[in-house]
């Protein structure tokens, strides 16, 4: 078992995830989630015809094509 | 679409490359969390900035990252920029530990010692006693149990590098032109790869410098084992050292070119102090270091936020290295020439993008030095 040597070690925690967010964001983050989700929903819906479209050839080419439609897909949905 | 696991991993094993790719089940979540961390990056960031703006008004607001933070962190979406970061980092890691989980027994397969192994691997033993720092063990990035413990962190490490860059680093292109730019009089015949990870720079290292003998050291075995299968796939011959670079094992004047790319934000300050002191040492008389890190931009508004950025992602030492004085700290080490260039990784927007405040931009500096002759 490799040994710890002592060392200086952070002393300010980082921020915590709950302190994130106050009960007056709410909404506004369903605005953004909701904004979100229609695009991951679009994104899924476009990535399922890709998939789709790949039955039957084999991996890794079909993989290959799959990942390359995404990757402009993403550029297309996110800007 | 992807053969049976079992049966071909008996006959012939898969790449590393192969064993960690997405699969047609895996993809859609890791399309869509490239496409939170674009989104994030682009429409989100706007609208943090188009506050920004409406809450500065017309003046010639904040002049330093300090004035700005306290009117950032006051603006109405400053809350939700943070919190959907740490969302996605959070999901990321998720997806990332999954995958690794499913291909755990494979992948330490590929990894046993195989007649085809290139390069040599050396790792803690009694021939080389390995003491890890305690700033080390702390949990960088979010991610449980960190790179070193165990195979799982380091497969995680690794499929997480490929979305943490937005997907524009998945061939490891920015090592390779980073490597690219490093001036050299003459062609390196040592060079050693401090904190290298699974290898990504030291691939583009020994594939430009293909006779010069390259070592690369980190303190996280599983990291190295996998590098080095990794490296044997690729046909290159690498040697694998566990070690601290506060405490290299080589000897005084033995290397033409020490390499440090993305480490330094890691550790803190005074390890940074003591590990340019150990470069000074190993390298030759007119040997050169290079380094690539983050900088400041000079823009207190995304100052500000490449601040949250690391405390975002459970960065301890980052922000303090920003603001550190790397270069007096390497002529304190003894070396000479010490200068930072602005660098910018392909199809990002350069130069453009950086002084553009309403868009998002990773501030690369390369930072170059040299051994006295
Ligand atoms: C963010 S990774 C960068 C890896 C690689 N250089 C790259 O560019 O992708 C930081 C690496 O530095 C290593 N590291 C951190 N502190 C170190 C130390 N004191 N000595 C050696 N390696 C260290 C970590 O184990 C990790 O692999």
């Amino acid at each position: 078992m490799t040994s710890i040597r002592p060392t200086e070690t952070p002393s300010s925690p980082a921020l915590a995830t709950g302190a994130l967010l106050g009960t007056a964001d709410v909404d506004r983050v369903a605005a953004l989630v909701h904004a979100l989700l229609e695009e991951i929903t679009d994104l899924k819906t476009r990535l399922a015809a890709v998939e789709a479209r790949l039955d039957g050839r084999p991996a890794p080419e079909g993989l290959a094509a799959v990942q390359a439609e995404a990757g402009a897909l993403i550029g297309r949905v996110t800007g | 679409m992807t053969p049976p696991e079992g049966a071909l991993a008996a006959q012939s094993p898969r790449s590393i490359d192969a064993i960690l790719d997405w699969t047609p089940d895996t993809l859609p979540a890791v399309a869509t969390l490239l496409g939170l961390r674009r989104y994030w990056m682009g429409p989100v960031f706007q609208a943090l900035r188009r506050d920004y703006d409406a809450a500065v008004g017309d003046g010639p607001g904040p002049a330093t990252q300090a004035e700005a933070e306290p009117i950032v962190q006051a603006l109405p979406s400053a809350r939700y920029f943070q919190w959907l970061h740490r969302h996605i980092q959070d999901r990321t890691w998720a997806l990332c530990r999954r995958i690794a989980r499913d291909r755990a027994e494979e992948l330490a397969a590929a990894l046993s010692t195989r007649p085809d192994d290139l390069g040599t691997l050396t790792v803690d033993g009694a021939d080389l006693p390995v003491e890890i720092p305690a700033y080390y063990t702390f949990d960088y990035h979010r991610q449980d149990g960190g790179i070193w413990r165990g195979l799982e962190g380091a497969a995680v490490y690794l499929l997480g590098a490929r979305i943490v860059h937005a997907g524009r680093n998945t061939d490891f292109q920015l090592h390779d032109q980073v490597v690219g730019d490093i001036p050299v009089e003459a062609p390196p015949r040592r060079i050693l790869d401090l904190g290298c990870g699974f290898g990504k720079t030291t691939f583009s290292l020994k594939a430009r410098w293909p006779d010069a003998q390259v070592t690369g050291v980190d303190l996280a075995d599983p990291c190295l084992r996998l590098g080095r299968r990794m490296a044997s796939e690729r046909g290159l011959a690498i040697d694998w050292r566990q070690g601290d670079m506060e405490r290299l094992t080589d000897a005084d004047g033995s290397a033409d070119l020490v390499v440090i790319t993305m480490v330094l934000h890691e550790m803190p300050e005074s390890a940074i102090r003591a590990a340019l002191r150990e470069c000074t040492r190993v390298l030759k008389p007119g040997g050169r270091l290079a380094m690539l890190e983050n900088r400041l931009i000079g823009d207190p508004f995304r100052d500000t936020l490449l601040k949250w950025y690391s405390q975002l992602i459970d960065e301890p030492y980052w922000e303090p290295y920003r603001h550190m004085d790397l270069l007096g700290a390497c002529t304190e080490a003894g070396l000479v020439e010490a200068e930072t260039r602005s660098w910018y990784l392909a199809n990002t927007g350069g130069p453009e993008a950086e002084a553009d405040p309403r868009r998002w931009c990773t501030p690369w500096g390369l930072t170059l030095a040299k051994k006295p002759a």
